[in-house]
């Protein structure tokens, strides 16, 4: 058996729904987490600023771009260059965390490709969808064992 | 591939994120949930709390870095007391990343 754990875009929730169901797996477990990717976040270069919180010259305020300046870490051995704690509005992102499960390989391959052309834009911040081996399935309803309790 | 799944306090939050950032490893997911180990629960002026308040960090990584991230975990959320958390590593078959269509992290 195959756990198909997915971190997606908050918004995709119901259209990654629609299209698991279209697939024939409307089973899952959907939990709101925050994350982010490589990318650490979202820097202020990455936002398309509010044009009030910009100056003239079009640069974003300070204020602005301090958000995180709390969460600058205060051991020196791990402390980033200060800058990037700075110029990093939105460290974490709202994401959902999809889980299915599903008897064999092939089927994890369908939800895997449902759900990425469910949650495609092409752009950063899309998600990953991992492939997780299961041990065993317990149904608690029945107490049926392994596949037939997927 | 591994996923590293660290229940840790919620206060080393931001102690072993920045860690984890500095070492290399910005990506994660975070998960607030409510736990408790074998000491079930704590007792405070005789009421019980069952359940207490934890952060799961979600981190996938290659092999060979399990035993950074699992290191870093450890050092930046321990304080020596119980509750200070479980780390658990579990294989991952594969990964995929939405935004290219390609099967890596």
């Amino acid at each position: 058996m195959k756990e198909v754990i997915a971190v997606i875009r908050s918004g995709y929730a119901a259209q990654t729904k629609r299209a698991l169901e279209e697939a024939g797996y409307p089973g899952m477990t959907l939990i709101p987490v925050e994350g982010r990717g490589k990318q650490g976040g979202l820097t202020c270069d990455m936002l398309d600023v509010d044009p009030y919180l910009a100056d003239e010259e079009g640069k974003v305020s300070a204020t602005y771009c301090t958000a995180a300046k709390h969460l600058v870490p205060t051991d020196p051995k791990y402390a980033l260059e200060s800058d990037s704690a700075i110029t990093r509005p939105v460290p974490w992102l709202p994401k959902k965390l999809i889980s299915v499960v599903v008897p064999t390989e092939a089927d994890a391959e369908k939800v895997a490709a449902a759900i990425m052309n469910a949650n495609y834009t092409g752009k950063m911040g899309d998600g990953k969808i991992f492939i997780c081996p299961l041990e065993d399935v317990i149904q608690i309803r029945t107490g049926k064992k392994g596949e037939e309790a997927v | 591939m591994k996923m590293v799944k660290a229940v840790i306090r919620r206060e080393k939050e931001s102690a072993v994120m920045f860690a984890l950032e500095a070492a290399g490893f910005p990506a994660a997911t975070k998960i607030p949930v409510h736990g408790r180990g074998k000491q079930k629960g704590l007792i405070a002026e005789g009421v019980v709390y069952d359940e207490l308040p934890k952060l799961m960090v979600m981190i996938v990584v290659s092999d060979g870095d399990v035993e950074k991230v699992c290191d870093i975990i450890m050092e930046k959320a321990k304080t020596g007391k119980p509750g200070d958390g479980k780390i658990f590593v579990a294989p991952v078959d594969s990964v995929y990343t939405v935004s290219t269509k390609k099967k890596e992290l």
